[in-house]
């Protein structure tokens, strides 16, 4: 390749460009998407909470409420802008140097196999291999069935089996996540908790056994070519933990979930570990729900001197083949990509004993 | 943002359906993320990698060429059709947005050598179509 090839390819596609249009209606088009009142679906066994350093709800779940105005007027006026204005490009790096278009690849990646980067919240994840940085180490995973990116921050992923759109109700999901701690059972039951558990995250022993939670089975395994342990996990019901415990966004205020009767009973069982993200800049507090009417899968797995990951599979208490189908598809197919690029250590699939 | 997305995916209607969600994606996350326009470069791109994996799951036509585009770009726009998505997305977020490997890589999710390697398998692709 050479200069001038790379720059008709530039003019060219800049006449292309040029080409774009926008309709009349495209910005009361967009204002009315904006000032819509949010939908938020049920999620009732992976709804999660968090407090941001300066008090403010950052997360998106059923407790959170909607943007302000305020916000939403400042969006639409930079919508317009940018809708105006064209593309905003991004600052260039100091350290980066330029691409060669002619220059030898230093991989052999084909383009059709290569993982893919998950969609944006709410987003279908269709069948195949993805690649995630959000844990603070680059991982990737296969699913074989379509699932929903429910959330994402630096520090996990939410994977939802189900369709957004068609409302069904939320029962199974897939929470990965690098956990700085479990929850002590005063701090799973405290609304005015801050901060990360203070169970060691890969001390799964002392938090079940301080909390009301019943281990039906535990198992050390593989993930990834990575110790780990694998243990089914479900609420006590004889636990005096209420729904109302639950009740409360991050700001201690009450929320519709207080009317969820069916989550008894329900408690906060972990804490995100740290801030993976410098970009993003989310702070590290984010708290899992977890309630009776739900059963769940952890895999506990080592990170060398870190927090560990876990994989949490979520399903009602009588579901446990979803369980296994986690655990053939994104479980089997988890791979740290630094430490495994040949993949040659497939985790092992062992259900617990 | 509509003109990245219209270059991309080079149908109107779906680049602007593209912004708008990729912008309520943003509107939806203010309060959590720190910089909204790296998150919006982001969801664009995102964005129109799912519409054109849909084009390509439904059989979709091929996206009408303009009649006023020069003889130039004319050829150019069919070329494109011959790349794969990822190699379109790389082409054109190099040479229309200007961004460096590096940037791409993070825009899109994949590693700055692959990234490199679309463009390089790209570019040959194009210059068969183009310079025969």
């Amino acid at each position: 390749m050479n200069r001038s090839f790379d720059e008709r390819i530039a003019r060219d596609l800049h006449e292309i460009a040029d080409e774009a249009s926008v309709s009349p209606s495209a910005w009361d088009d967009l204002a009315g998407r904006l000032d819509e009142p949010r939908e938020e679906p049920e999620t009732p066994m992976i709804a999660l909470t968090s407090r941001s350093g300066d008090g403010r709800d950052e997360a998106s779940g059923p407790d959170v409420p909607a943007h302000s105005a305020t916000w939403t007027m400042l969006v639409a006026a930079a919508i317009g802008l940018a809708l105006v204005g064209g593309i905003v490009m991004l600052p260039r790096s100091p350290d980066d140097g330029p691409v060669t278009p002619g220059a030898a690849p230093t991989t052999d990646e084909d383009p059709r196999t290569e993982p893919r980067v998950l969609p944006p919240p709410g987003g279908t994840v269709e069948p195949g291999t993805y690649r995630s940085t959000l844990l603070g180490v680059p991982i990737t995973f296969t699913t074989n069935e379509p699932l929903v990116l429910g959330r994402e921050r630096p520090g996990h992923f939410v994977l939802l089996n189900r369709n957004v759109q068609a409302n069904v109700k939320n029962d199974r999901a897939i929470i990965v996540a690098r956990i700085g701690g479990w929850n002590t059972r005063e701090q799973a039951t405290d609304a005015d908790f801050r901060g990360t558990g203070s169970i060691d995250p890969y001390d799964v022993d002392t938090w079940a056994a301080t909390n009301d939670v019943l281990v039906d089975d535990m198992a050390a395994t593989t993930v990834g070519g990575r110790p780990a342990t694998v243990l089914d996990v479900r609420v006590d019901p004889d636990s005096t933990i209420r729904h109302e415990n639950c009740s409360f966004s991050s700001d201690g205020s009450r929320t519709r979930s207080g009317d969820r009767v069916d989550w008894n009973p329900c408690f906060w069982y972990m804490s995100l570990s740290a801030e993976f993200d410098p970009e993003l800049g989310v702070r590290a507090d984010l708290r899992y729900r977890m309630v009776g009417l739900s059963k769940s899968r952890f895999w506990v797995i080592e990170v060398p001197g870190e927090d560990p990951i876990v994989i949490e599979a979520v399903a009602p208490l009588d579901d446990t083949a979803f369980f296994d189908e986690v655990a053939a598809t994104v479980v089997a197919t988890f791979r740290f990509e630094a430490t495994d690029p040949g993949g040659s250590d497939a985790a092992s699939t062992t259900s617990p004993r | 943002m509509v003109r990245l997305a219209f270059t991309l995916i080079r149908n109107s209607a779906e680049a602007e359906e593209v912004v708008q969600d990729s912008f309520v994606d943003v509107h939806r996350r203010l309060d959590e993320i720190r910089q909204p326009g790296a998150y919006l470069r982001t969801a664009v791109v995102s964005h129109c990698r799912s519409a054109l994996r849909r084009r390509r799951t439904m059989a979709a036509p091929r996206p009408l060429r303009p009649d006023d585009l020069t003889p130039d770009a004319g050829t150019l726009w069919d070329a494109l059709d011959v790349l794969s998505d990822d190699q379109r997305i790389v082409v054109v977020l190099k040479f229309y947005g200007g961004y460096r490997a590096s940037e791409i890589a993070r825009l899109t999710g994949h590693p700055a050598a692959t990234v490199r390697s679309h463009l390089r398998r790209g570019l040959e692709a194009l210059r068969k179509e183009l310079d025969p």
